[in-house]
């Protein structure tokens, strides 16, 4: 199987089998581009997220040829649910959101829906505030303003998993 | 018309070849005639917009319609038209077609065809009100050959009178037909008079763009303040929000301005209902409701469907709270009731709390027929439902004529759709009120009105609002039998058709849609269950049935029960629960903007 050769934007290099390489749109793209022995330079990408994409492809791989399933193919957020609790483990919030873009920028659409339904899941029992961190959003109302919204839709604050 | 002052009528028009437009001006006489014309006035730039226009007159809504080339004639279609607010401030318009106005005679060399290339023409129409129930109507016909370059323009003036001779019906006068040929091809874009207070919709059109352009704006937002180096797209936020519950989704209303107006954004909730209609198959919950709604329960299944886990939910609202009947359920939206006479009809969304009467139809009262009613989902329009279906017997007792009316939650609207095919209506009698399956609701209409007839369903296409029809089973008419309980409902995607007898109650289910043939008996179970089946299991052996407030799977082959667990100490006190049904994360009745009618002309 041929080998791709990528480079991360702090020099790192990694190597990664061609149909692994393949489902990055991003990388696809290059590829068609240009010769298959170049280097790929990815100047956006830093390595600590190269290797937690590479350790997702390994897993998936494992995974595939215990069940022999085609996890690929089916692009459900829920298939892996054993080992999305194990790649959540050690992901800060703020990796979490990096390493989402970097998988959007890349095009893993796979990785990109187990990732999107990780920050979903993150997002759950967040307080607005924490939300605003997270996504990097500015808060544009003011106190009354939010006050109002808290008053129409006061049963959507209740309940013991709102930390508000 | 009014004596001693002409008016002018500005015809807009844009030629095929440049990017500029003319306007031509035409003078109308007070008795009709149309002098002048072809005169140019002034030269714009070409606009895109050639929308054939409606008048709105007070309550009244004028189009026109093709026409009849070989009678020289046309016709004109009326519509009654008003809108009623009520004190939520909610606007329910109502339509209701008046009988066609007819012989409109347009001026036959316009109508005649010449030339060679008869089926490349293009015909438009504009229609223009002068005031005083006074028309101006402005036809075009050309050729987009190359060859035959003829254009054909034709101004018909016509005022509708009341004939008193006739009753007092509105009937059409022409006036006059004036046909004019033009030198060089125009296309109409349409047509003013400025001096009747009609001006060209430009007003209208800013508006437009300005709604449309505060919506895009929020795919431009910029989220870089907080110096990240770089910031996920606003596309995949969204697309991890439509992954939440809608009570997380209220709360995070609060986050922003930009994620307040995308939660609330119809088209967003359409992705978000889809999700969580997925969801919904993967984890079935449902919904109980007692029979006093100050509260209810949520169960949702899991690990396999054999346990199941109950949330109590508070219910404010005191007019959710009496209406503890339910008509329909569709996508999680409730239609509830609290009594069928008063029509106190209202659309409930349990995830949101949100409640929506139903307004009153407008149109006459019924007396003397059943009404029977039937919520459902159109998903063509992406709209929400509530149909009215009447029959009305003479004073002997046979059935004359029908008149079905069809609310319109997008559209905050009441009108008329066509009545029941007649041939039907003659024969068979509604018995059940309606379900929804696909985008259309079906009825039971049984042949005859005493019980035991063979009985059809009819379906109604919330779209196309077009009539089928196929036979029920003819199962139950067995002589022997009793029947007390006749109906139909919709079960996991397919419809279901029970019948109480002595001790069994039996559901048949039709496997696929329309074919008569395909109507399986499912199941037969004692009668006292008193109740319907839910969904299938994944297996597609088992059926899920409610018990007050549990639930259990019933084995199809082996007979037997298996019970949901679930924390039943949370239910054990409550007062006895009344229906269950599915239910789905749903955002409608979130935001509910009234739209007054903008263009008013007197």
């Amino acid at each position: 199987m041929k080998k791709i050769s990528v480079r991360t934007s702090d020099g790192q290099e990694f190597e990664l089998e061609e149909n692994l390489a393949m489902e990055s749109a991003t990388i696809k793209t290059s590829l068609d581009a240009f010769s298959r022995d170049d280097i790929i330079l990815l100047p956006n990408v830093n390595s600590w997220e190269m290797v937690k994409i590479i350790e997702f492809f390994t897993k998936v791989q494992e995974l595939e040829t215990k069940f022999g399933v085609k996890f690929m193919e089916k692009k459900e957020g829920r298939f892996l649910e054993a080992f999305q609790a194990e790649f959540d483990k050690d992901l800060s919030d703020d990796n979490l959101y990096c390493l989402l873009w970097t998988v959007d920028y890349l095009g893993i659409e796979v990785l990109l829906e187990n990732l999107c339904h990780l920050m979903a899941e993150r997002t759950k029992n967040k307080t607005v505030e924490s939300c605003r961190n997270l996504f990097g959003v500015q808060h544009d109302y003011t106190p009354e303003e939010e006050a109002e919204i808290r008053e129409d839709y006061s049963w959507a604050f209740e309940g013991p998993e709102i930390e508000e | 018309m009014e004596e001693g002052k002409a008016k002018s009528l500005f015809v807009m028009a844009y030629s095929d070849h440049s990017s500029y437009s003319s306007l031509y001006e035409v003078k109308i006489q007070p008795g009709g005639q149309v002098i002048g014309g072809g005169g140019e006035c002034s030269n714009r730039r070409k606009r895109r917009s050639s929308r054939r226009r409606r008048v709105l007159l007070l309550e009244t809504v004028a189009a026109r319609l093709p026409t009849h080339s070989h009678l020289g004639t046309a016709s004109v279609v009326a519509f009654n038209f008003w809108w009623d607010l009520d004190q939520e401030g909610d606007v329910t318009f109502y339509i209701s077609p008046q009988p066609d106005l007819e012989a409109l005679h347009i001026n036959k060399a316009f109508l005649v065809q010449t030339g060679r290339y008869k089926f490349t023409e293009t015909r438009q129409g504009y229609l223009v009100h002068l005031g005083n129930l006074d028309f101006c109507l402005v036809q075009n016909r050309f050729k987009k050959h190359r060859a035959d370059r003829e254009q054909k323009l034709c101004i018909t003036t016509f005022q509708v009178v009341v004939d008193d001779e006739r009753g007092g019906k509105h009937i059409i006068k022409t006036l006059h037909s004036t046909f004019c040929e033009v030198d060089s091809p125009i296309r109409l874009g349409f047509s003013f008079t400025p001096d009747c207070d009609d001006f060209e919709p430009t007003e209208e059109e800013m508006r437009v763009k300005k709604q449309a352009a505060t919506l895009s704006n929020l795919a431009d937002f910029d989220a870089n303040e907080f110096g990240m180096s770089h910031t996920i797209p606003q596309e995949l936020i969204f697309d991890i929000l439509a992954r939440l519950s809608t009570k997380d989704l209220i709360r995070l209303m609060c986050v922003s301005k930009a994620w307040n107006a995308a939660i609330q954004d119809p088209e967003w909730a359409k992705l978000h209902l889809q999700l969580s209609i997925k969801r919904n198959s993967l984890d079935p919950t449902f919904l109980i409701l007692p029979s006093k709604l100050d509260e209810f329960f949520t169960m949702t299944l899991f690990d396999n469907g054999t346990k199941g886990r109950l949330v109590l939910i508070k219910q404010q609202s005191k007019q959710v709270e009496k209406r503890n009947k339910i008509l329909g359920c569709s996508n999680g939206l409730l239609c509830i009731y609290e009594s069928m006479e008063n029509e106190d009809f209202g659309l409930w969304n349990p995830t949101i709390h949100k409640f929506k009467r139903i307004p009153l139809s407008a149109f006459n009262k019924w007396t003397q027929s059943k009404t029977f009613y039937g919520f459902g989902y159109d998903s063509v329009n992406d709209d929400y439902k509530f149909v009215k279906m009447g029959q009305f017997k003479d004073p002997s007792g046979v059935v004359t004529s029908s008149e079905v009316q069809v609310y319109s939650l997008k559209l905050h609207s009441w009108k008329r759709v066509q009545d029941l095919p007649s041939h039907l209506n003659k024969d068979y009698i509604l018995a059940s009120n309606g379900v929804c399956l696909g985008s259309s609701l079906h009825w039971l209409m049984r042949l005859g009105d005493k019980g035991g007839g063979p009985m059809i369903v009819l379906s109604l296409d919330l779209a196309s609002e077009e009539y089928h029809w196929f036979s029920a089973p003819a199962c139950y008419n067995s002589e022997h039998l009793s029947i007390n309980y006749l109906d139909l409902h919709v079960m996991a995607g397919f419809l279901c058709f029970c019948f109480d007898t002595d001790f069994l109650r039996e559901t048949w289910i039709l496997k696929e849609y329309g074919v008569t043939k395909s109507w399986t008996k499912l199941c037969y179970y004692n009668r006292y269950w008193s109740c319907n089946p839910l969904i299938f299991s994944k297996c597609g052996k088992k059926i899920l049935f409610p018990r007050v407030a549990e639930l259990f799977w019933y084995d199809l082959e082996n007979k037997r029960i298996e019970n949901v667990s679930t924390d039943i100490r949370l239910v054990r006190s409550r007062a006895w629960a009344l229906q269950t049904v599915t239910s789905v994360e749903n955002l409608n009745l979130l935001r509910r903007q009234p739209e007054l009618p903008y263009n008013n002309c007197h």
